[in-house]
């Protein structure tokens, strides 16, 4: 669905263009894109232009829902991308931050009758600060390790909510929860809370470009390129890992507020950590490093599961066999073949079809997976 | 809290604890062996302990074989799975000098594709398996089944060959060298591919052999692997990744979580299943070295 995106882009160009054009000057060096607009901004308008209209184009126009749900998972796969591609670490407990924020919110706005906002807001809190207590933890775990007990972490978080029956209600599931209202105005229907979620989506990307971009995203890439030479240049690589990390609990924990208000009832197997997994297939899809990519990789995921289960259903596939060998798979060999995801690459089909659309700048360009050195440990005598 | 506990009751809920940490321990030491010779932590740990519960469970139902010769033949068939998985998934990402975390993510869907296809071969319902040996006896005031001994048993067993295999035979020692210095194996003439593909093939012999004597007490199901795998991993961190620290990792671990069982009540122990991971996470505050090594000990990957 997203490569329709850069077919919507002339509109939002040729009907706004003069205050931008203006402000970027016609000194600019840079390389004409459309109507001399920075290609940045360019994308980030068709994008916001294409989440305008696509509720009402045929297909999507019956499945808000589902475009809905793919807004939340955007989110967690935003958080994820900056974990995975600019922290470098495998990190399997952003279903558990998911379900934090939204018990949080579905919590306080049941139990304590608080305000939607408020709650979500303190949601959001919460899941930060766990983010950042698990992250002081966690960092002590050189390397690898800390996927696997990010995972533990995720099944304490999961117990927790499914066994605290006097506030969550556990496996009973929480329900009642309220829609979000904000000053008098609330979102009850379909359309409302996609553009709310896509809304939220479209924020949480622009500012986790923005980190990209400066001095703290910098520092990023040298954490993923190599933590020791980040290290000797005098970044304090688990100051920024846990920074990020903690980042990426406060979007999952924004995703889960908004999620208990979406659907007003809350259970403890939405946040399982094979969702954790699933988020990983998304970031990987898109491309580990790739902002861009996150929202694409979560439509790919939630739109082909389907699918792919209505064509096997009757089968012994369909027990969810599929879905894991799929996902399992594909992680294989999207992490072997294509490290840096589908949609990038310099060989890739995407830009040389839209390569207008590419970025300009050089740190938009996701960070060189590996170099071409012959492999030491491939060979051997013996 | 119910602070009445018996002698004889502590002593009960150890005894179960030694059966669950002869499991974990196992599970441990698939872990540690393919950390200390790869470096790499290997998700795929605990379906590994799946395949050898599931193919033993599936071969003594169906094609009704004995048990020792399906034990034998899941042993072999999660062997070569073990050693597919290192030829055709690992050894391409490091040719590509995929970075850890990119080795980490293919292990991870090694392990979900795992699950995926014992789940479409098997189905969804768990196999039972008949105990190897009926019966129980009294110890010291606890009663033990003899199938706790075969777990257990298996467990030592699995410990003594592989203290001799590292210590006594040159394959193994091979394997330690590459644990210590890589690059200085390869100049003695060690080849650290072979070597990482003999640690993968025991590793999962090693994790089937746990499958297969936990199957009886728990059945075996498709998705079984994954809890064992993360027990497995904290024991192997309460360890302090290295062989001795495993096996007595996965004891304490699983004599740890019995007597958390047992000691709260039922407000508390209904979170059982979070416990070993706030002993994990306690862990990591405390001693992130492991419980037994010590800090200067910590850095090396020698092993044993």
């Amino acid at each position: 669905m997203k490569d329709k995106a850069p077919t919507e882009s002339p509109v939002p160009a040729s009907n706004e263009p003069t205050t931008l054009a203006r402000s970027s000057g016609a000194a600019t060096v840079r390389p004409a894109s459309f109507l001399n607009l920075p290609p940045a901004i360019l994308r980030a308008l068709a994008f916001g232009l294409f989440v305008l209209v696509l509720p009402f184009l045929p297909w999507a126009s019956t499945h808000r829902d589902e475009i809905t749900v793919i807004g939340f998972f955007s989110i967690l796969a935003v958080g994820l991308t900056l974990v995975m591609g600019y922290a470098g670490q495998l990190v399997l407990s952003q279903a558990a931050f998911y379900g934090v924020g939204a018990y949080t919110s579905g919590v306080l706005s049941v139990n304590l009758k608080w305000p939607p906002l408020l709650g979500i807001g303190v949601g959001v809190i919460v899941a930060a600060l766990l983010g950042w207590v698990s992250a002081r933890l966690l960092f002590r775990l050189q390397g690898t390790s800390l996927a696997l007990a990010s995972l533990g972490l995720g099944i304490i978080v999961i117990t927790v909510i499914g066994q605290w029956d006097e506030v969550t209600r556990g496996q009973q599931s929480l329900t009642g929860i309220p829609k979000l209202d904000v000053l008098g105005f609330t979102f009850k229907d379909d359309l409302a809370y996609y553009y709310l979620v896509w809304a939220t989506v479209l924020t949480v990307m622009l500012l986790s470009f923005n980190i990209i971009n400066s001095r703290v995203g910098r520092a990023f890439r040298a954490l993923r390129g190599s933590e020791v030479a980040a290290g000797t240049l005098g970044i304090n690589t688990t100051s920024f890992k846990v920074q990020v990390f903690v980042l990426a609990a406060a979007f999952a924990g924004l995703a889960g507020g908004l999620y208990a208000h979406y659907r007003s009832v809350l259970s403890p197997g939405t946040f399982n950590w094979s969702v954790s997994v699933e988020i990983v297939v998304m970031v990987a899809i898109g491309g580990v490093a790739s902002i861009w990519g996150a929202p694409f990789g979560a439509a790919a995921v939630l739109i082909i599961t389907p699918i792919l289960r209505g064509f096997f259903s009757g089968t012994s596939l369909a027990g969810g066999g599929l879905e894991n060998i799929i996902y399992g798979l594909a992680l294989v060999v999207i992490m072997i073949f294509l490290p840096s995801g589908l949609l990038s690459g310099t060989g890739g089909w995407w830009p040389r079809l839209f390569g207008r659309f590419r970025p300009s700048h050089p740190h938009n360009l996701p960070p060189e997976e590996s170099s071409s050195e012959p492999v030491s440990g491939a060979k051997q005598v013996g | 809290m119910s602070n009445n506990l018996s002698f004889g009751q502590i002593w009960q809920f150890c005894v179960y604890g030694f059966n669950n940490g002869a499991i974990y321990a196992l599970v441990a030491l698939g872990f540690v062996i393919i950390f200390q010779v790869t470096g790499h932590v290997n998700f795929a740990q605990g379906e590994f302990v799946m395949l050898g519960a599931m193919f033993t469970a599936w071969l003594i139902k169906v094609p009704q074989w004995p048990v020792l010769a399906a034990a034998l033949a899941a042993i072999g068939v999660t062997a070569l799975v073990s050693l597919a998985v290192e030829r055709l998934c690992i050894r391409p990402a490091e040719q590509r000098r995929a970075n850890p975390m990119t080795i980490l993510v293919i292990t991870l869907g090694v392990g979900i594709a795992l699950r995926g296809i014992v789940l479409t071969l098997f189905g969804p319902d768990p196999y039972a398996v008949e105990t190897f040996t009926r019966g129980k006896f009294d110890l010291f005031g606890g009663i033990v089944l003899w199938q706790n001994v075969w777990q257990i048993g298996a467990a030592a067993l699995v410990g003594v060959g592989l203290w001799f295999f590292f210590t006594r035979t040159l394959t193994g020692r091979a394997m330690r060298a590459c644990s210590i210095n890589r690059y200085a194996a390869r100049l003695m003439g060690i080849s650290p591919s072979r070597m990482s593909m003999i640690a993968f093939g025991l590793s999962a012999v090693i994790a089937a052999v746990g499958g297969i004597v936990i199957a009886p007490t728990t059945g075996a199901t498709w998705d079984m692997g994954t809890k064992l795998g993360l027990l497995g991993f904290v024991a192997a961190v309460l360890g302090g990744w290295n062989y001795g620290g495993a096996i007595a990792g996965g004891f304490v671990l699983g004599v740890a979580e019995q007597l958390a069982i047992g000691v709260t009540n039922s407000d508390w122990s209904r979170f059982q299943d979070a416990f070993a991971f706030v002993l994990l996470l306690l862990v990591l505050l405390l001693r992130p070295q492991g419980l037994f090594a010590s800090r200067a000990r910590s850095t090396s990957r020698a092993g044993l």
